[in-house]
């Protein structure tokens, strides 16, 4: 019989001080873990994002999520090409963002001054991950954005995951071969003649669910793949390609080894996200 | 008596037993009934506009809840009315649920100007025979001195008629925890066995929890009283409130120092699962909060309020009807 889990680690403690972006963090992965050392199957992955902080004039810095972002590995598989920031593994609706009171920017700053910031964000993977007992999901965070002004930031961006799913029988044979979400995150600067690539790095068919971007009417993207096919023919609004209500395009597409989709945006800069899944080997 | 259709594709179609062809006539139905209910107090509602009125079966896809506060002094919610089904001599829940606990959030859409409206889609539809009725019997929950207004809707279809050789039948518990002061340093509350329970004879598949949070603050001033579940407070004052759970079969199913929002994100608030709970099973959950950060601050931020969690484990079984 199956039983559901819910692990989680605790929320960071980065130093109230200025942090430099691109610091990296890692939860404690013994609360990651499966507690019984039996195999798991691992739904959906779930981040909170927190930051008390006093902005008296300025807009407050949403979403939240922005300004972490995570890089997954599980024993020689990879989950992720690279550190994924947060917003970009899940659709809109699948992120919640408030501004509250915030503490304890309220007990420094007196409480109607005292204002914060949460991000709630859901990743359900494209397909449930087999996790075995000994090789837990392995997580890093990173810092991405950088601190806001010091003189009124009463405590720095908290990040807490959690991992849901279900844990096996002890008697549970895995099978030989079982699918692996991968999620590969591209960012750029370059210009149109520079693509970005999101490839396929596999020996195996990476089967993608979905692609999720920005929802940026002012830049215009066009997507074609190494077949030569123009997926979107013609410089199109991101807004257009990634409907605003999700921030994602979601589709049924096998790349094959190699094959990749090349991105051009115009102006410059852009950032996109492919998720899917291929098929590892167990056993 | 099925019957084989030819799809303007090409190819045979043999329809499951049950499901109605194309063209045989399958139309959907709403049946509805509302009432006034007096504070603490329980209530029945018209029965008979509740009853399947067709000669042809009907499948329940769908509940929904409508509760609102004539008198609109107070703000009520999910929390403020329970309810507690049965068909025939079938229960679909363990006692007495918030209305609120019976589904998923959708999109929040749940509060509009004068009601409050909470859905339920049927993991499997219920099967309702001509002449039957799936029984709903009321308790205000005393939150609010006022009467409320409550309506339930019953959305499905007709099917053809047939005699099922079983039906899924869905099955609701809940816990319902103690109030807690906001202030409060270091507070915990758990459940008991018999809340999150399943109370059959039967095995239940468990497809969901769901968990809800309701900040009760009472304008002393005024005398009216204010539920909410997702303003700014609630979201903070959640930040404070952790809970662990824990089965029958003694798995730890939610690890301690779990946030609320962790196990219940903020967009849905519930947790999809497949749970196989055997008779008797249970879920043992504790809540653990620390409002010490908020018991400095002035008391006119949050006034006198309290906390208060609903969680619900929502499933379903089998049930052979010969």
């Amino acid at each position: 019989m199956r039983h559901p889990i819910i692990m989680s680690s605790y929320m960071n403690e980065l130093p109230d001080t200025s942090v430099p972006a691109g610091m990296t963090y890692q939860p404690d992965m013994e609360r990651l873990s499966n507690p019984y050392g039996l195999w798991s199957i691992l739904t959906e992955i779930r981040f909170f994002v927190s930051f008390a902080a006093f902005f008296p004039d300025t807009p407050q810095p949403l979403p939240m999520g922005g300004y972490f972002s995570a890089k997954f590995t599980m024993g020689s598989f990879g989950i992720t090409n690279q550190f994924v920031p947060l917003p970009m593994f899940c659709t809109q609706m699948e992120e919640q963002d408030e501004n509250v009171y915030g503490f304890p920017a309220a007990l420094l700053f007196g409480a109607q001054a005292g204002t914060g910031s949460y991000s709630m964000l859901r990743w359900k993977l494209p397909e449930p991950l087999l996790v075995p007992p000994l090789t837990p999901l392995h997580c890093t965070l990173r810092r991405d954005l950088a601190d806001p002004d010091p003189a009124v930031s009463a405590e720095w961006p908290k990040v807490k995951i959690a991992y849901l799913g279900e844990q096996l029988t002890p008697d549970f044979q895995p099978p030989k071969m079982a699918k692996v979400p991968y999620v590969s995150y591209q960012a750029s600067t370059s210009p149109i003649g520079a693509g970005l690539s999101l490839q396929s790095p596999f020996l195996v068919p990476l089967h993608v669910q979905r692609l999720v971007g920005t929802t940026s009417n002012t830049s215009l993207m066009r997507i074609r793949d190494t077949k030569g096919f123009d997926v979107v023919k013609d410089f199109t609004p991101q807004g257009a390609i990634f409907d605003i209500p999700r921030r994602a395009w979601t589709f049924n597409r096998v790349l094959q080894p190699n094959e990749a989709f090349t991105i051009y945006s115009q102006p410059a800069g852009s950032q996109v996200c492919l998720i899917g899944w291929r098929e590892e080997q167990y056993s | 008596m099925s019957r084989i259709i030819q799809p303007g594709g090409g190819g045979l179609v043999l329809p499951s037993p049950g499901m109605p062809a194309p063209g045989t006539g399958s139309e959907p139905v709403l049946l509805t009934a509302s009432g006034v209910i007096q504070s603490s107090s329980g209530a029945t509602l018209n029965t008979q506009a509740l009853t399947n009125p067709l000669k042809v079966p009907i499948e329940i896809q769908e509940i929904r809840w409508q509760v609102s506060d004539p008198s609109e002094d107070n703000t009520v919610n999910g929390l403020s009315v329970a309810c507690q089904l049965t068909y025939g001599p079938l229960a679909l829940t363990n006692g007495y649920i918030p209305v609120w606990n019976f589904g998923r959030m959708y999109n929040q859409y749940e509060d509009f100007a004068d009601y409050h409206e909470y859905r339920w889609r049927l993991q499997s539809p219920l099967f309702v025979a001509p002449g039957g009725l799936v029984e709903p019997k009321f308790q205000h929950l005393g939150l609010v001195k006022e009467a409320l207004n409550v309506r339930i809707s019953y959305l499905g279809r007709t099917v053809p008629k047939h005699r099922p050789k079983s039906i899924q039948v869905p099955y609701v518990a809940a816990y319902l925890s103690d109030s807690i002061n906001v202030r409060a340093a270091d507070a915990t509350t758990e459940s008991k066995e018999t809340d999150l329970q399943n109370a059959l004879d039967a095995t239940i598949q468990v497809d969901r929890y769901v968990g809800r949070l309701n900040l009760y603050s009472l304008d002393e001033e005024e005398g009216t009283v204010t539920n909410t579940d997702h303003s700014a407070l609630v979201f903070d004052v959640a930040q404070f409130l952790t809970l662990e759970m824990s089965d029958s079969d003694g798995y730890k199913n939610i690890m301690p120092d779990t946030l609320f929002w962790e196990a219940f994100n903020p967009q849905f608030r519930c947790w999809d699962v497949q749970h196989s709970l055997q008779a008797g099973g249970f879920y043992l959950v504790k809540l653990a909060y620390d409002g010490a950060l908020i018991s400095s601050l002035a008391e006119d931020v949050f006034g006198p309020s309290s906390i208060r969690a609903s969680i619900s484990m929502v499933g379903h079984r089998e049930v052979k009807t010969s």
